[in-house]
């Protein structure tokens, strides 16, 4: 009898089909205005939650089947693209107190690190030129607004 | 005759120092705009609006017509060199743009976008020179069910963007599709999955998803490896130019797109976004190699190419001959003809043929002048493939930010860019693509309204979608460019589980 491997594709299949299911509940509360027109806010949430639910369930199937000509997917790098990640939402949540011109450099500086691995000075300058660059052709040349700060 | 004549004083009336610098100017600026994430067409017409204040009519609106035309090209070369499209219209060019450039050839890449936008561009500017009142009339036949069934069948390519896994395909579809529903409902006015929050109440923009899910997620993939200190792989970056043996192996498919182009341009509201993506399914399902999709194949870029330019032509259509703006770039045209005292639309043909004609000599030199700039800069533009990815990083991060940001002025969408980027991150690492998602963002609000308006216009009557002609054609265009896709790769797979089948046998 042939072993069931179970991939990843399974899992996501279940997950999908769970929050397609949460979706579909939710959409039944928006007001429905049927006497205007036979589409009311509902239907495109309802039907494509349906659907996701149809597709999930195939995913899953599928992922019961297996494909070992696919690789699995690796996730060795996890933490630095987490790392990354963090940064990233970090860099968003500090820009209304310190603003772009003072956050971005440190931001770009450290993306780099993560990127590379180590720290050298003679690396960070043509970053913190583009940053600076960058800056400069949006919020001078093409009076783009960006966020201020404490620079405001 | 007639029209030859009027054409040939047009050259006349543009043929002045101020209108060909306004030209010039208008397709360096346009080009860089549209070069630039988060700027729009739109926006840059807008921008620069300011600029022709103290211009005379004919150089103001051809500049701004060369912005216009200059910024749909120019977003290709972020999209090829960045995989970062600087216009949604560019969008398609980046599954075979960014994959050329990868391969060593982006100076390949960035010429095939410019003579294919050429190409596009020329071809819409002499059908609205000697088409423009027949096929504004065929514009206004379309209803919203007309509109639904078209969208219909943009969305319907998602089926040939997923040929690995159709499934995992549409899922990323209906995904997107079920993101574009938040917000405020444009029917019923009730708001959806906003959890409370205000900044989600006009939905979620698709430029940040866009930013997110193309550039920012891969860059994140990049990260966990330790990044080269030279270029990618240190390989051999070419910066030749498509030669005429390249071009003649795409000139069907650039007739075929740049009459999409058109087609699809003249319809106010489609865009060249749309025109974009069912040009390069089509071209798809007419190429000799189909399997070559994605992977870098000249024709991948031909198709969106000419046809989001050909949509330029088409947008000025509606505009010039009915007044009506069809897109938002033409909406802000409208206030550049009223800041000169003009108003587009039937009677100024008939008030002011000197200036009409003008502009579509303007609009010729336009194609001609960003062409120009397009082919000489290919080879410079090349040379950012040779930029090593410890300064590339930065560079596509500051743009990401900016370029989310500038849409709305809204931390918010800096947040989703990078929202989006998780989730393109775990999309890429379980196989799942991620440009079904990026068009079901940009066509579902269009489905959704459009489908709102047919069904309030036949009360509630669902046979308008296939007693119309023309929604029963998109309908069946849409049904069988999803369907036969799906069938194609049951058939694979049985055909691939048979011959497994012999080999252990």
């Amino acid at each position: 009898m042939k072993k069931t491997e179970i991939t990843g594709d399974f899992w996501i299949g279940i997950g999908t089909l769970l929050f397609s299911v949460i979706v579909h509940q939710w959409a039944l509360e928006f007001t429905t205005m049927e006497d205007v027109s036979g589409v009311g806010a509902e239907v495109f949430p309802r039907v494509f939650a349906r659907a996701l639910m149809v597709l999930a369930v195939l995913l899953a199937i599928s992922g019961l089947r297996g494909d070992p000509q696919r690789p699995k997917p690796s996730f060795a790098g996890l933490p630095w693209a987490a790392l990354m990640a963090t940064l990233s939402f970090a860099f968003v949540a500090l820009l209304p107190i310190f603003g772009y011109l003072l956050l971005s450099p440190v931001y770009a500086v450290l993306a780099t690190t993560i990127a590379t691995r180590r720290f050298r000075v003679r690396d960070m300058v043509p970053v913190l030129a583009i940053v600076l660059g960058i800056y400069i052709v949006f919020a001078h040349l093409l009076k783009v607004p960006v966020p201020h700060g404490i620079m405001a | 005759m007639e029209i030859l004549a009027l054409l040939a004083h047009g050259f006349e009336e543009v043929a002045t120092w101020q209108s060909l610098l306004s030209i010039i100017l208008g397709s360096a600026l346009g080009i860089c705009i549209g070069g630039l994430p988060g700027l729009n067409a739109s926006m840059g017409v807008a921008l620069l609006l300011p600029l022709t204040y103290g211009m005379t009519a004919l150089p103001a609106i051809a500049m701004l017509l060369s912005i216009y035309c200059g910024a749909i090209y120019g977003g290709s070369i972020t999209a090829i060199l960045l995989s970062t499209p600087g216009t949604t219209a560019a969008a398609c060019t980046v599954f075979d743009g960014s994959a050329l450039a990868k391969k060593g050839q982006p100076g390949k890449a960035l010429s095939m976008a410019a003579t294919a936008s050429f190409v596009g561009g020329l071809f819409s500017v002499f059908v609205l020179i000697f088409m423009a009142p027949p096929l504004a009339q065929i514009a206004l036949m379309f209803s919203p069910a007309d509109y639904f069934s078209l969208i219909f069948f943009g969305l319907s390519i998602v089926s040939s963007l997923s040929e690995d896994h159709i499934v995992k395909g549409l899922m990323s579809a209906v995904l997107g599709l079920l993101i574009s529903t938040i917000g405020i409902d444009i029917i019923s006015g009730t708001d959806r999955f906003t959890f409370g929050v205000a900044e989600l109440l006009n939905g979620v923009s698709f430029i940040p998803a866009l930013i997110g899910l193309f550039a920012v997620s891969q860059l994140f993939i990049t990260v966990e490896k330790k990044t080269s200190e030279g270029t990618e792989g240190a390989k051999y970056i070419s910066t030749a130019i498509i030669n005429l043996k390249d071009f003649l192996s795409v000139k069907w498919c650039l007739v075929r797109s740049s009459v999409l182009g058109t087609l699809i341009g003249i319809l106010p509201g489609a865009g060249a976004t749309i025109a974009a993506f069912i040009a390069y399914n089509e071209g798809r399902r007419w190429s000799k190699h189909p399997e070559e999709f994605g992977k870098g194949c000249l024709e991948g870029i031909a198709a969106p190419e000419s046809a989001n330019n050909a949509a330029t032509g088409g947008a000025m259509v509606p505009l010039l001959t009915l007044g009506i703006p069809g897109s938002e770039t033409t909406a802000v045209l409208v206030g550049a003809f009223m800041i000169q005292g003009l108003r587009p639309g039937p009677l100024l043909f008939r008030d002011n043929p000197e200036l009409v004609y003008g502009l579509f000599a303007a609009l010729i030199l336009a194609n001609v002048t960003f062409y120009v700039m397009g082919m000489l800069g290919a080879r410079l533009f090349a040379q950012v493939s040779k930029i090593p990815e410890k300064v590339l990083i930065p560079l596509i991060l500051s743009l990401a930010i900016i370029g989310s940001y500038a849409e709305h002025n809204s931390l918010v969408d800096v947040v989703f860019m990078f929202g989006f980027a998780v989730l393109g991150y775990f999309m890429r690492k379980f196989h799942f693509p991620v440009a079904p998602m990026v068009l079901a963002l940009v066509l579902g609000p269009m489905a959704e309204s459009n489908l709102g308006r047919a069904m309030v216009i036949s009360d509630n009557d669902w046979s308008v979608f296939y007693t119309r002609p023309i929604s029963l054609t998109f309908m069946i265009f849409g049904l069988a460019s999803l369907l036969f896709p799906i069938f194609r790769e049951i058939r694979n797979k049985r055909r691939r589980e048979s011959i497994h089948t012999l080999e252990r046998a």
